[in-house]
């Protein structure tokens, strides 16, 4: 074997490691890209859930119902509203 | 022996060969044949060998290569479908009315599904099922796969899969799913619709815009590991294409005060159901469109049919004396009569109909009585100088038994007979609104005329920017008049001054018509409605209510028109509209009542 067929099988088993481990590496980046994505719908998921709590919460419905059993109150009639123009007059 | 001995100490290769020629001459000629042949032999049948096998690998590779490199691929590409996300319903301030959750749901493979006593037994506490129940299950699942449990909360569901996956749990997996939401609950059930549990579109505007809202699943292909971890893409991938945002012209809050109002006014009256519209005044937009009973398109579970029933829209009814302005609309269009007309109100006969108005008879009235009284008999005089075909034209141009072009399912069309067949008193009788039916969302839109200068708009529900472009029924000045007569109604002599708001003029059209039973009509079974807009002066909303079969009071303006004026009262200040009568003072007086057929 001469010096370089040596060269050149260094060079090819070199060349196949760092395939293999770029490869590899390509793959652990995938993983970890796939990860985050999966971390991100889940966090979308839970956000998309908390706000349907929070609508479900801040239903009119709900919040008259507290309203009047809870706190005594009542629907605002017509005859009750003062209307004041931009100079604070009625 | 010797020769040969000596040969192998012997360095020289030429002499080794003597040495062997010298002892092949010892040997007998058969001996050195045999083994060349069976070397080319054996040489041959390697060559065929492999040649049969490069034949094969050939043809494997070069003619037949999809079967082997999908069978090899297969073992490591998968395809991943990719969920599109449904458009959310939006209202016209951008309040979601229909959005999605993500749940769990959980389920079983037959022929993974080999669990033991003990395991089944931790699956049916785990799932909180009874043990019963999850046996039929399992077996329901020996042909392939069944749902142990759907709809579960995603926090929850992702305790079971901890679970099952920390007591190892063959044939048990954990997916998500999504679930339609409709935060504004039973407020709008019927208009909205709803989903199935498997994600279809069951009724409603959910089933009517499903082409924009419905999203087109995408796909990736992807490398997977023995364990099933994805480790790569693969260059294919179609990405899901998500379902559009549609927002409506309803507003959430105004959807809400309607509806509750409503339910408050069927419940007390006890009443079969109920239906209220309002609509923009300018625009033609509908801003609340609600029923009554409804039910809960959150909740699970059988709807009876009466409570899914999109009543403002699907039911027509006779709409009684509602229909008068449009009556007296075309009277004064045709120039049959003025605002000087007067009129006496003794009871005549048409045919074999007394037309009178019971017991509230006036000696004389002017055409703006007529409206405020509800007069039968001043409506029918009129009536009697019009042509069946204009009064036909003139219906149909207001929409009545014509279609709405709304994208809602299931919409009533209404009834107008054909002109050519109406006797005396068909004419009669429909100039007061029996005879012919509408639904209470064509109503509503017939008084578009009114509130914007005699033209007749267009309803709309997807907001738009586009300006509303309305067909014209009548001269500005016929609609102005009729805007001032129905301003009457609702005054202390008229038909529905319970249809009074504080601080505003309010303008509108009681209703109070016998509902149809058995060919002839029910003496203790109404329709009370009532139709109606504010502020009078300048007019943003129009609101119509329906009260199917009241019992007790049945009038139109003693049950639909307080209903009216609760939710104008909470709608002008919700749109801040600026009082039109700052000092008018709500007069409570009885309502004249009007006379039913």
């Amino acid at each position: 074997m001469t010096p370089f067929n040596i060269t050149l099988v260094a060079a090819l088993l070199l060349t196949c490691m760092s395939l293999v481990t770029s490869r590899q590496q390509q793959r652990l980046e995938f993983s970890a890209t796939e990860r985050a994505q999966a971390q991100s719908r889940r966090l979308e998921q839970d956000f998309q859930n908390l706000t349907a709590k929070q609508q479900q919460l801040e239903q009119t419905e709900r919040i008259e119902r507290i309203a009047r059993a809870e706190r005594n109150m009542e629907r605002i009639p017509a005859s009750r509203t003062v209307f004041l123009s931009q100079g604070g007059q009625p | 022996m010797k020769a040969l001995f000596n040969s192998n100490t012997n360095k020289q290769g030429k002499s080794h060969s003597k040495n062997i020629a010298g002892m092949g001459t010892a040997m007998k000629p058969p001996r050195r044949q045999w083994p060349f042949a069976r070397s080319v032999i054996l040489q041959m049948m390697a060559m065929a060998g492999l040649s049969v096998g490069l034949v094969k690998a050939a043809h494997l590779q070069l003619w037949t290569p999809e079967t082997l490199q999908d069978k090899g691929a297969n073992r490591y590409e998968r395809d991943l479908v990719l969920a599109a996300q449904r458009g959310k319903l939006l209202d016209r301030k951008g309040n979601e009315l229909a959005s999605n959750i993500t749940t769990s749901a959980v389920s079983l493979v037959g022929s993974q599904a080999k669990l033991n006593a003990t395991q089944k037994q931790q699956l049916a506490d785990l799932l909180g099922m009874k043990r019963a129940d999850l046996e039929a299950k399992i077996t329901q699942a020996k042909q392939g796969f069944v749902y142990l449990k759907r709809q579960i909360e995603l926090d929850q569901g992702r305790k079971i899969q901890a679970n099952i996956k920390s007591m190892r749990l063959p044939g048990v997996y954990v997916n998500e799913e999504y679930r339609r939401y409709y935060p504004a609950g039973d407020s709008s059930a019927q208009l909205l619709g709803t989903m199935n549990l498997s994600g279809e579109a069951v009724d409603g505007l959910e089933v009517t815009l499903n082409e924009q809202l419905a999203g087109i699943e995408g796909s990736r292909r992807v490398v997977r590991t023995g364990v099933g971890n994805v480790v790569d893409n693969l260059d294919n991938s179609d990405p899901a294409q998500h379902g559009r945002d549609i927002k409506l012209t309803l507003d959430n809050n105004l959807q809400y005060l309607v509806f509750s109002e409503l339910r408050s006014a069927v419940l007390q009256h006890n009443a079969l159901g109920g239906s209220a519209v309002m609509l923009d005044a300018k625009t033609g937009e509908v801003l609340a469109l609600a029923n009554y009973p409804s039910y809960d398109p959150n909740k699970a579970g059988a709807k009876k049919p009466g409570e899914m029933r999109n009543r403002a829209v699907t039911d027509p009814f006779e709409p009684g004396s509602t229909i008068k302005p449009l009556t007296m609309s075309l009277a004064l269009e045709k120039g049959v009569v003025t605002s000087n007309s007067t009129f006496t109100g003794e009871p005549f006969m048409v045919g074999k109909l007394r037309v009178n108005d019971g017991d509230h008879s006036h000696a004389h009235m002017t055409l703006a009585e007529v409206m405020q009284y509800s007069s039968n008999v001043g409506t029918v005089k009129m009536a009697r100088q019009l042509s069946n075909a204009d009064m036909h034209a003139w219906f149909s141009a207001a929409g009545i038994g014509q279609a709405i072009k709304l994208p809602i399912g299931g919409a009533s069309v209404g009834r107008l007979r054909n002109p050519e067949r109406w006797q005396e008193v068909e004419k009669a009788t429909m100039s007061y609104g029996y005879g012919l039916s509408v639904s209470l969302l064509q109503l509503a839109r017939a008084y578009t005329a009114f509130t914007n200068n005699g033209e007749v708009l267009p309803l709309s529900m997807i907001k738009t920017d586009s300006p509303a472009q309305g067909v014209r029924l009548m001269r500005p000045e016929v609609a102005n008049t009729l805007k001032n007569y129905l301003e009457r109604v609702t005054e202390p002599k008229g038909t529905a001054p319970l249809a009074q708001v504080a601080n505003y003029s309010t303008g509108g059209k009681t209703g109070t018509a016998r509902k149809q039973s058995n060919g002839g009509y029910a003496d203790n079974k109404y329709v009370a409605t009532f139709v109606g807009f504010a502020p009078a002066s300048n007019p943003r909303v129009i609101v119509a209510i329906m009260v199917d079969e009241p019992k007790g009071l049945y009038y139109g303006g003693q049950v639909a028109a307080p209903v009216f004026a609760n939710i104008v009262s909470s709608t002008m200040r919700v749109l801040n509209v600026q009082p039109d009568a700052p000092n008018r003072p709500v007069v409570q007086v009885p309502a004249v009542v009007e006379v039913p057929l």
